[in-house]
This record gives C-alpha cells, structure tokens and sequence, in this order.
C-alpha cells in the first residue's frame, strides 16, 4: 500500500468511513477489497460487470449535506475522488433485502438436496441481507433440466438469472453449445438441446453458478458437504501448468478437486481434466499391495508393512547393478532422490534418445528465455494500462486445448486485448463487460498458428495454416529469414507489395489486421493454390510480427521434433535483438506435470531408454537391474519391454496403477498417488510448486520417497538415508549444497505465519465420534498422530485456520461459505493473495558440455550421445494424434467418465487419400503403427494435407506422435474385422460403465469401513 | 458472619439460648416430618416395574421416521451432524433409482449423544426426531452405537402429514410414480422455452 500513487488508488467515503480503493476498478471491487461484506451475484472478478442483478446496490451521496442520496449498482459504477457512499444506510440495505425476496419467490425449496448447499453463494447472500422468511404465497415457476454430460449436471429450477454462466462459457472460455434462451423469468440456460457440453472449462461453471443450478455430478454421486471436506493444497498432476487446486476427502476417499486461487496460474478457473481427472486415484486398478514379497506365504498384505521382510528380501539383490528410471509424473524430490539412490551414471529420464534431444532443446529454451506465468501472459492485473500487452499470438507445432487446456483459456484472454485496447480508446473500462462486448465486438489481437492439425484456434486465426511437421520447420526457419530481411531493409513493405501483386492486401499502417485478409488466407482451396495461401500467410505473418511490440510465441513437445525447438529458438533470437524493439516472449508446453523439474537431472551421462536396454544386454558380469519409478514406458512396445525385461535380473516397479510394466515386474511397490502424497511439481515455467495429500495412505501403500528411502538403505546400502518425513529428505539434499532443497525449506519455513500446524478439516467438520464407532466404539485424540509428518498440516479440525497459511486447504472465511470467500484473503480483488510468498523458481543451467563448440556442434553431439536415426521414405504417411482434451494425459485415461465421453476410435483421412485407396467416411479401417494394429473408424476431411494421418486413438500410447508410416499399413478392414472392432468399442464402454458403478459401490462400502488408521493406539483400546 | 468478640457479654449469652432452642425445635420437627411421610403416598416409583410419565416431546432416544408414504424422510443432508455439538452422527448421502436421496448409512453414538436436541431442530425435513425413550443403558459401550437399520421407525413420528420431496422441485419417484416438474405442492407447470407468447 506503500505506493498508493502508483496503484492509481483514491479516497472514497463508505458509511462515512475513509478508504482506499482502485481507481481502475469498479465500486464494488473497491468495497470488497476493503473486505467489506457488499452482496452480489452477477459480478466476477474475471468477467467484469453488467449489472444483471440488482444486488449490489449501494447509496451514493452527492457530498456531505447529501442525506437522501439515490440508490446506484456499485459493479457498474466507476470510482472517483472522494466520493461518498452508504453501505449500511436503511433505504440500499431494504434495496438488497427486497431483491433477494424476489429472487426467493421462485427459488425452490431443494437445499438440503442440493449439492451447493454449505457452499451456496445465494444462501450467503440470503442470510447477509437479512431476508428470512418469504412472503411470496403463489405458484413457482418450474423448468425441465437438460442432460449435459457425464460431468455436470442440471437443476434450472434454482436459477436466478444472474447470467454468470453463459458469460463465463461463451464469453470468457469461447464455448460454443450454451447459451441462454426466453426472456421476462422465463429465461433458460442451457444448450440448444440435451447433449454434452463440449467446452473444456465447462466444470468451472459450478463453482462459477451463485447457486445450485450447476453441479458436479461426479461429487453429487458420492457426496460430502463442503464442512465435512479435509482438504489439502495440491497441484494439478494432469498437465504442465500446473494449477492449484484443493482435494477433498471424507472418509478416506478423496471426494472432489475444486480450484485453489493462485494469482499467478490458474486464477479462478481450472479445466475440467484437472477437475474431474482426480478420479485415477480411486480406479479400480490401483495397487494396493506389494508383489514380490511374502507372496507364497500368502500373508493378506493390505493394511500392514513388514520392514523385516522386506529387509530379507532386498538383501538377496545386494549384488546387482541397479538403474533408476525417473518419471515425469513423479514429484521432484523422488526423482532426485531415485538419482542419488542409484548414482549419476545409472539414472535414466525414462525418454527415447529422440526425446534426449528434445529435452536438451526443451532446457535451451528454458534457460534463454523465461516463461512467463499465465497471469503474465494475460496481463491480468495492468489491463488497461496498454504498456506491456501482447498484441500477437503465434502458436506453433502444439494443440494446446489438448495439452494444456488452462493455457488457452489464458490465450483467449489475451486475444480479447484488441478489444479491451478499443474500448479503453473510447474511455470503456475494462470492467465493463457487456460495454466492451458492444462496442469492440469481436475485435481480436492477431493470431497466428502453424499446427499439424487443426485447432480450436483457427477460427479466429488472421492465418492458421496445417502443414506436416516438417514443413511447419521449413515455414518457421522461412519466417525467420523473411524476419531477417524485413529488420535490414527499411522499406521491404514496397518490396513486398510489388512481389505479391494485388492478391494479399497487406496492412501497412495497422497492427490491427481486417477480417477481409483472414478471410482471403482461408477460402483459398487447398489443393490448388497451397503454396500460395502459404506464402500469403506467412508473408502476413511476418508483416506482423515485425510490427508487433510484443509478440508471443506458444509451442510445445507434443510433435518431437528437436528440430522445430531450434528453429524456433532462431526465431525468437531473430526477433529478441534489441535493435528492433521487439520482445517476444515464448512459452514452451511441456508434456508432463513434473517435465521441467526432470530437465533439471538432466546431463550428458542421463541414459535413454535404448541405451538402458543396452546396458541390461551388455552388462552381463554384474547383472544390471532396473528400479523404474512411476513410469509406463509407454514409448517402447510391447516386444521391447518384453526384451528389457529378459535382459535385466530384477525389475523393482514402484507404481501406483496397473500398467504392463507391473506385469512383467517382479516386485510391485504399491506408491501413493498425488492426493495422498507430499512433494513438489516443476510447471512448465520451472515454478517449484508443492503439493500435499489430502489423506493418509493405506499401508502398504506408502509414498514414493519413502519408498525409495527403504530401498537405498535395504538395497543400495545407503545407510544416511533414512527419511521419516519429506522435511528430512529436502534438509539431506540442502546440505548437499542443492539450491533447490534451500529454496524450498526457505519457503516452508515462510509459508506459515505460526509454528502450529494448519488444520486439513474445517472447524465445522462433523461425525468424530460416530465416523468410526462402528469399528470401535472407542475414538482417541486425532491430533497427536501429526508428529511425524512434518508437511505443516493437520488430518484434523485442531490447528490453524486455513488462511494462517499461503497454501490453503480450502477457501472460506466468516459469511462467505463459497469459493467467492477468495476475496478476504486477497490483497485486493483478483490480486495476490494476503499471505503469498515469492515462487521458487528452478535455476535450470545446462551442462558445460553442451556449449558450442568450433569441433562439434551441438546435434552432433546429440547425435553421438543420443543417435536418432530418421527413416525417410517418399510414399510415407506422418502420424498425427489427434486425442480430446480429456485423455490426452495418461493418468485421466483410467476415469471412467472420461472414457464413457470418448466417440471411439477414429482416423482422419485427406480426400485423395482416401480416393486412392477407395476408402469411404464412416468404414473401418486397419492401422498398423510399429508393429501393433489398430481399428478405427475413418473420417475425411478436406482441408488435410495428403501426407498426414490424424489418429484419435485409445489404445495409442501418448508418447506416440508425429510418426512416420508407411502408406500400405493402412488397409480396409475385413467384415470379421469391423465386428471385432465394433465389440471392442462397446465393450470398452461398458467395461467403463461397470467401473463407474463398481468404483461407487466400493467407495460407499469403503464409507463405513474406513481404512486408514486415523487413530494409531486405536488397538490398544480395543483389548 | 458475626463477629462475637465484639459484642457485649450478656447479649451473647441470649444469642447461645437462642440457638439451642431452635436446634430442638428442627429435631423435633424433622422427626414430625418422617413420621409424616410414613403414612402418606411416596412420590418416586418402582422403576423399572413402574415406568413414569414421560411427555410425548422429551428429549430422548433418536429416531429416523418416515413421510406419509411410508418412505424414509432423510434426505442426507448433513445438518444434524453439523449441529451435533459431541459430533456424534456420521452419515453418507446416496442417491436411489428414483432420484431421491437418502442416507446410505447412518450411525449415531449414543455413548456420546447429549440428548440436547440440536439435531431435530436442524433436520429440514423432520426426518430425526426425539422419542420420550431414555432406556439406553447398556453393558458395552459398543452397542450404544446405532446404525440406520437401528434408527429408522415405521411411522410418521411428530409430524403426521409433512413430506419434504411434495414441496421439493427435485424429480423424484413417489410411491412409484414419478413427480415430474411442476407437480410439486406451489409448483407452476415448466415453462416452454420455446414459446413465443409475451
């Protein structure tokens, strides 16, 4: 608050009452940022106003003799200099009770089975205005619900038109199939008829919805009040965002994931992957007992660990060499400490020799150009301001509302800039939603993309071009050299009209690009002119770019290719010489939710997977053994992992669900998954984000360092090794010297304000004495058992309230039930939060050996560490994936919701391919990809290149992209083959169908045989 | 108190007779008063032979009853376990084929029960109500813990006519039949959307 002036922050007179608020913003912001109570509904700290509900109404005065003053809305009143306002005065309160009423007179009586309710905005507001009893006696009126999906459900009865729905899902997240339809009260939201919703973000609108209109069914299913949640601070594991969130678990199993504010990230939404993906941890196919180990005894194993045993049993591999294999889905700390356990030569990433490359191209990129965090990229806190907007978009190579859907959401945000910049122009705040909207109607900042297939993105593109992989490399190095050119000659702009004659009007005076040249790149066909509508666009392109002030540069890992990482690393170099004044800012999506934290192990001796079944082929003095971590290898084929297996003595899996590597196998350690676990995650930015578990683990499910801690002392002879908490570990490796372990203690130590733990449950939580009667009647103290677990939190309702903690458990605060309570921890509305701390932020340095070098270049130092040999045939197809959103991560393809929204199989065809080899829409088709055939149903489509294969397929491993096949392993599938193929997708549905009810059944049974041990000396009483 | 030592010597001896007569006169008179309730009727009862009254509203053993139809009234809802000051309820909200939700279980420690009561008045829809039951002596602790089968009784309890899903908007099945919407008590038929009338 120290530079009020900068802020643009002014006096205002609230009940006579001097405050500071933002200039910038709206009166209620200003309120609310005070943290004080002023009810609302239809205003959102992201989507702006438009005054649609009459709750927030306040009285303005004219100056102080005023005494009557008018009643005015204050989202949709601007603030000014000394202005004064009544809050508490009779005539707004009586406003606000009056309008609630009247929202009343047709809200249903459904709140004890609704599933907002304990969390309900309208019961906050309700309760805060004072209205207590309705006086309304007539009928009300009713609506059918729609079916929207498997994942949010519908009860248009308890709507109260505030239309914070269909802002958020067709304005704010650019959806497509809602809106809002009638008039007078008989306004409907909904779709033009039942279906599912198609967005990614559609989960955000039961958090976004006051009331109870949207739920989420999945928690509905299996339900707990908001109250009865222990919660705990985690981060999303299903993309490289990493977006805060909050588990919530009741007896023993974890119930829902709800969004955690981080100004920084995620903000106020998350997408629906992350939100309904949790469900991986309660599949059916989680381990929960060790193999290898006592299993011819036949010894139950669930629920107990015999370290004795164990001991036994490691002691007969002593002597092998052991290799360790990370994963980029396993938290930091376990890779690390998997390195440590067995050494630096031994350690492998778990990638490909291609994906070695990769990763080394990944981290270049990384350690010269830092990424900025999504509120960076949105701009979120200067709009307005104008200075310092991107003013372009260029995504290349990366699908990013499959990979990492939250950062599109961020990218249509930044699209909206022009908008905002036009209306600004006219004196238009920012937070006039629907005023915006009006005046600069679909004003957007250019976009540009360069994809292998098509996206979301292209419609709104100034150039959207779908190109093979290779030629979106030769475009990129293209623009490059056009960038070059266009930044030494002054005067290309002449050139460049007289090259391209009349076809392409180039604006020269504007950034901003007409629809009349996105229209003229778009209709021209396809196969005719392609190289033209290239070079048009490109040309644009670089038009642009040239231009712009700060354009941003979206790409990602998901194609494989190394080198369209350096292309793009020459581009960014053209483009970031300061002489220009130009800067251009990247984000690089990596592929998994810990990806940038495995860069940091990242070295020259770091093996690759052909390199570790070299080393298991080789090696056969000492017999080479493998310690895999949380990893599917799902790179390698089944034969390949079948020869891995041979070839080494001893496979130690540590894992958490059923994959083929469990089966192969000898021993299977049962790890904890992400919401029972403590750890850190490495976003896409490098940020060190942790995580901790919203339930104890069931033994012998234990957590993967733990895990690893028992096998370096047991196995590797690794006696100093000995963790009883996450705390001791990050303390070994912060007397090693490791800044990552300082950074991390540092900010633990920051984090919380008090030296007691923070409590998971909420002070309300309910049932201690009767959760667990029926087992034994006798409950004992819950807070002792905490000693241990270092994590700064409590499996109890004792400790300190949620907000002491800059990572809180779950959003509440006195009045304010719901997840809008956010704002009394905000320093001010949609700004940090109270207690922030600074990110940690990993220092990523690439090793020496990678320098240039006049003998040998870099890939030719890749290639002799990591040879990656490139098949290229001339009648060779590339295969595309093309996976929705919701499976495009390997854990969320264990929930069955997801694979119940999954259309089956199927395979993109460009018209004259299909023409040759007589393939029509809708057939079967075989495809065989290394070695392994798939069944897909075949569509075509005519804007696709004839050399590329788009496969939306299940049964395809992620990992598998941009692969070049052969044109003939594509057949028509023969009359017994489509049946099998049609069984196999029924019956995968099915099967997904009898998870659903199986995963609830076991759940519900689970409920009231709860199987963590909350109370340890729980036996002793027993007796 | 008073003080003695400051009074005069002969008021103090007065003080003395004084006390010594009255000291008489209660014996005597509680000696009248035994032999009184000798001959007059006892007030207290042989219990558990005789069971005294207890109002159809005392506080006692919980039960779960059920609406008019003859189906469980909770709703699972979780205010009387919210409510509980000893935190002595535990339940699992499920919802049925019919689309109506209900407990899937429900469990009350009754070793830890206060009897206060907060539970009934929390309940929205008059499902858990107070009985003028108070036997609930057991020898282990243990079978003081009922669970919803225990708890759940035929009738309609307190509430004779009160059935929450005819006042809900919910889509449920009511004796079998469906209660589609607008066919709750106060409910207008829906509204089509579609229409263009004003």
């Amino acid at each position: 608050m120290a530079n009020d002036e900068s802020n643009n922050k002014v006096t205002i007179f609230i009940d006579d009452v001097p405050f500071k608020v933002s200039a910038d913003n709206n009166l209620l912001a200003g309120v609310l940022s005070n943290k004080l109570n002023l009810p609302y509904f239809c205003w959102h700290p992201s989507m702006g106003s438009v005054g649609a509900c009459r709750q927030c109404a306040v009285t303005q005065y004219m100056d102080e003799h005023d005494t009557r003053g008018r009643t005015v809305m204050s989202c949709m009143t601007p603030v000014t200099d000394g202005m004064r306002i009544g809050l508490n005065d009779g005539s707004s309160t009586k406003f606000r009770e009056q309008v609630i009423a009247a929202m009343m007179t047709n809200h249903p009586h459904d709140c004890p089975v609704c599933a907002e309710g304990g969390e309900c905005h309208l019961q906050d507001m309700t309760v805060m205005t004072g209205h207590s009893s309705r006086q309304y006696r007539g009928e009300k009126r009713t609506f059918t619900n729609q079916y929207l999906g498997e994942l949010v459900g519908h009860e248009m009865n308890r709507c109260i038109t505030c239309y914070r729905c269909v802002r958020f899902y067709k304005d704010y997240a650019g959806g497509k199939d809602f809106d809002v339809f009638g008039s007078r009260n008989q306004v409907y939201f909904g779709r033009q008829k039942d279906g599912v919703l198609e967005s990614q973000f559609s989960g955000n609108l039961v958090e976004v919805c006051p009331t109870g209109v949207f739920t989420n069914k999945l928690f509905s299913a299996h339900y707990s009040r908001k109250w009865d949640l222990q919660s705990a601070p985690s981060v999303c594991a299903h993309c490289s965002v990493g977006c805060n969130t909050s588990i919530g678990e009741r007896y023993g199993s974890v119930r829902r994931v709800m969004n955690r504010y981080n100004h920084d990230l995620n903000g106020y939404f998350l997408c629906d992957r992350g939100r309904f993906g949790i469900g991986f941890v309660n599949s059916s196919d989680r381990i929960n007992t060790v193999s290898g180990i006592n299993c011819k005894a036949g010894e139950p194993l669930q629920g107990t660990f015999n370290e004795k045993s164990f001991a036994k049993v490691m002691a007969l591999h002593h002597s092998e060499n052991f290799i360790g294999i990370g994963s980029a889905r396993a938290s930091f700390e376990a890779n690390r400490l998997l390195k440590y356990l067995v050494g630096k030569e031994n350690f492998s990433l778990g990638y490909t020799n291609l994906e070695m490359q990769l990763s080394l191209r990944h981290k270049q990129l990384l350690a010269q150009y830092p990424q900025q965090s999504l509120a960076g990229i949105e701009n979120r806190v200067q709009h307005g301001n104008g200075n310092k907007e991107h003013d372009l978009v260029l995504i290349i190579g990366e699908v990013i509302e499959q990979t990492a859907p939250r950062l599109a959401l961020t990218i249509k945000q930044v699209l909206r800039n022009a908008a905002l910049d036009k209306a600004e122009s006219i004196g238009v705040k920012h937070w006039q939603d629907s005023a915006v909207r009006t005046y600069a109607g679909n004003a957007s900042t250019p976009l540009f993309s360069l994809q292998a297939q098509p996206s979301e993105f292209d419609q709104g593109a100034n150039g959207a071009l779908v190109l093979s992989p290779d030629k979106i490399i030769a475009c990129v190095n293209q623009l490059t050299s056009m960038l070059k050119d266009d930044f030494s000659l002054k005067d290309i702009v002449v050139t460049l009209h007289e090259s391209t004659a009349s076809t392409t009007k180039v604006p020269v005076e504007k950034t901003q690009l007409d629809i009349d040249d996105h229209g003229v790149c778009e209709k021209d066909s396809v196969e005719q002119a392609n190289t033209n509508h290239q070079d048009k666009c490109l040309l644009l392109l670089a038009r642009s770019l040239s231009q712009a002030k700060m354009p941003l540069i979206v790409t990602g890992l998901t194609l494989k290719s190394p080198a369209l990482l350096v292309a793009i690393d020459e581009l960014m170099a053209c483009l970031s010489q300061k002489s220009h004044g130009v800067s251009p800012e990247l984000t690089v999506v990596a592929p998994e939710c810990n990806s940038v934290g495995n860069l940091h192990f990242f070295s020259e001796q770091a093996l690759s997977i052909e390199q570790v079944i070299n080393r298991c082929k080789t090696d056969k003095e000492v017999p080479t053994s493998l310690i895999i971590l949380e990893q599917d290898l799902a790179q390698l084929s089944k034969g390949q992992k079948n020869q891995l297996r041979q070839h080494c003595e001893t496979m130690i899996v540590l894992e958490h669900t059923k994959s083929e590597l469990t089966e192969l196998a000898d021993l299977v350690l049962p790890v904890a998954t992400v919401s029972e676990s403590n750890g850190h995650f490495v976003n896409f930015q490098g940020r060190l984000q942790p995580f901790v578990s919203a339930h104890k683990t069931v033994k012998p499910i234990m957590e993967n360092w733990y895990w690893l801690g028992l096998l370096a002392k047991h196995l590797c002879g690794h006696d100093e090794v000995s963790f009883e908490n996450l705390v001791q570990l990050q303390s070994f490796f912060a007397k090693h010297g490791e800044p990552w372990a300082l950074q991390v203690l540092a900010s633990q130590q920051n984090s919380q304000k008090s030296k007691n733990s923070v409590a998971r449950q909420t002070h309300r939580a309910s049932g201690r004495t009767a959760l667990m009667a029926n087992q034994s009647v006798h409950e004992s103290k819950t807070y002792r058992e905490n000693y241990n677990n270092q994590d700064g939190f409590n499996y109890s309702m004792e400790g300190e309230e949620a907000s002491s903690s800059n990572h809180m458990p779950y959003i509440w605060s006195p009045a304010w039930n719901s997840n809008q309570a956010i704002f009394q921890h905000q320093q001010e509305v949609g700004g940090e939060l109270v207690n922030s701390t600074r990110e940690n932020i990993l220092n990523l340095t690439l090793s020496v050996y990678f320098d240039e070098s006049p003998q040998l270049s870099v890939s030719e130092k890749l290639n002799s560490l990591w040879p990656v040999i490139m098949e290229q045939t001339l009648d060779s197809l590339t295969l595309i994936q093309n996976i929705p959103w919701f499976l495009a991560e390997q854990q969320t393809r264990r929930v069955p919701e997801f694979i119940l929204m999954f259309s089956g199989n199927k395979v993109w065809l460009s018209t004259a391919f299909a023409q040759q080899h007589d393939i029509q829409s809708m057939d079967v088709i075989k495809l065989n990809v290394s070695g392994e055939e798939f069944f897909a149903t075949v569509k075509i489509s005519e804007k696709q290149q004839d050399n590329i294969v788009l496969v939306s397929l299940y049964e395809l491993p992620l990992t598998t992209n941009n692969l070049t096949i052969e044109k003939n392993s594509i057949s028509k599938a023969t009359l017994d083959e489509v049946e099998n193929f049609i069984e196999l997708e029924t019956a995968r549905k099915n099967a997904a169908q009898k998870e659903k009810v199986s995963v609830l059944a076991r759940l519900k049974k689970q409920d009231q045989h709860i199987p963590i041990t909350f109370y340890q000396n729980m036996g002793e009483h027993n007796g | 108190m008073v003080d003695l030592h400051h009074k005069p010597e002969k008021e103090r001896k007065t003080n003395a007779l004084l006390d010594a007569a009255d000291m008489v006169f209660s014996q005597l008179r509680t000696m009248a008063l035994v032999l009184k309730h000798t001959f007059t009727k006892a007030d207290t009862v042989e219990y558990p032979e005789q069971k005294p009254y207890l109002a159809p509203r005392y506080r006692g053993r919980i039960v779960l009853t059920r609406d008019p139809d003859g189906e469980e009234r909770c709703v699972g809802c979780n205010l009387c376990a919210a409510a509980c000051p000893v935190d002595c309820i535990a339940l699992q909200q499920t919802i049925d084929d019919g689309g109506r939700k209900r407990a899937d279980f429900f469990r009350i420690n009754f070793s830890r029960c206060i009897l206060c009561g907060f539970c009934e008045e929390a309940c929205p829809t008059y499902a858990i109500q107070l009985t003028p039951d108070v036997e609930l002596a057991e020898y282990d602790r243990q079978n003081l813990v009922y669970e919803k089968e225990h708890l759940l009784i035929k009738g309609v309890g307190k509430y004779p006519d009160y059935s929450f899903y005819r006042h809900s908007g919910i889509e449920v099945d009511i004796n079998g039949e469906r209660k589609a919407k607008g066919d709750a008590q106060q409910e207008k038929s829906p509204i089509d959307i579609k229409g263009l009338m004003p």
